[in-house]
């Protein structure tokens, strides 16, 4: 079973299994196919996908500094440890 | 003793009458009537013995047992099916054909009218059970200030699991520790059971969030600051909980 999320008038992703509006597999196909094309962000602009499956440039939120942390706190991350 | 007078044709028609019930041809005198008629009395044949009567065959049959005191009659028909009556069964003295069944818990299953059984018994050995799965690919970045909201079954306790399937040829962007590796695993903390923050172990500078899990609703919104979810990637989200057993 393949679906669509649609929030805001947008596109969020497409599926397998029961996750939003039951599409057809051609039209999951098809939606993929304008995924798999999409066009490449900039550093400032990314895109979103419309219903009408065109894409709309939006102002990309600012990459905030990122703080160096050590090997044992990585470490951590990687295994997923107990939160 | 009288004397009587009687027509010729009378005595023709009662000797008549005896050679017709004794099928001879003999003349009588009327002294010789009596006699004849006497040995008539009782009706022809006696019937005597059995006759043996054999069906071997469904259908009408006669048999002239006239002459027979009885007749004993032995039946064999055979057995007669066709292929269409291939695999069925006889239930309540009729052919039925069988079916097949599903069985999903451990017991002892009449399969008289079963041709085929579909097994489907879930481990009780297992620690966890999966409530939901959805395997996404993502139209665009779902970030902080543009998240995407995937519907799962709701739990107030459970354990979400995001595994990246793809990884895509042109990535927008590979600054985030979370996506450089195939699996990340999620826990759902926090005791607020309206929200749960998702987060890897550790924490990420002041805000670990990836994704956030409301409880209530079942709703799992991805995108935090450290956590973007890339465009054209497919994920696989698993939604289970622990110590549950068929």
């Amino acid at each position: 079973m393949y679906f669509k999320k649609i929030e805001n008038g947008y596109i969020s992703f497409v599926g397998v299994g029961d996750g939003g509006e039951i599409i057809t597999e051609s039209e999951y196909q098809e939606i993929m196919e304008v995924i798999q094309s999409k066009p490449r962000d900039t550093e400032n602009i990314g895109y979103k996908l419309k219903v009408d499956l065109s894409w709309e440039p939006y102002e990309k939120e600012p990459i905030p500094d990122q703080e160096e942390i050590d090997d044992s706190e990585a470490i951590g991350i990687l295994l997923g440890g107990a939160s | 003793m009288a004397l009587v007078t009687v027509n010729d044709t009378t005595l023709t028609d009662i000797a008549d009458a005896i050679r017709s019930k004794n099928g001879t041809e003999n003349t009588y005198k009327p002294s010789e009537m009596p006699e004849a008629i006497e040995a008539i009395s009782g009706g022809g044949i006696t019937p005597t013995g059995t006759k043996e009567i054999s069906i071997t065959q469904n259908g009408t049959t006669t048999e002239d047992v006239t002459n027979y005191a009885s007749a004993e009659i032995s039946v064999s028909v055979p057995n007669s099916y066709g292929v269409s009556d291939e695999g069925k069964v006889v239930s309540n003295g009729e052919l039925v054909a069988q079916t097949s069944d599903t069985v999903t818990s451990n017991d002892t299953y009449d399969t008289t009218l079963i041709n085929s059984l579909t097994v489907n018994v879930r481990s009780s050995s297992l620690p966890a059970r999966v409530l939901d799965y959805q395997e996404i690919t993502m139209a665009s970045t779902a970030t902080q200030s543009n998240k995407v909201t995937v519907n799962l079954v709701p739990s107030t306790s459970c354990y979400i699991h995001i595994m990246i399937d793809t990884w895509p040829a042109s990535p927008d962007s590979t600054e985030y520790i979370a996506l450089l590796f195939g699996i990340v695993k999620f826990t759902v903390s926090g005791g607020n059971a309206a929200n749960a923050i998702l987060r890897p172990a550790g924490t990420i500078g002041n805000d670990s969030s990836m994704a956030t899990f409301n409880t209530s609703t079942g709703e799992l919104q991805l995108g935090g600051q450290y956590g973007h979810f890339m465009a054209g990637t497919k994920y696989h989200i698993w939604q289970f909980e622990m110590g549950a057993s068929s």
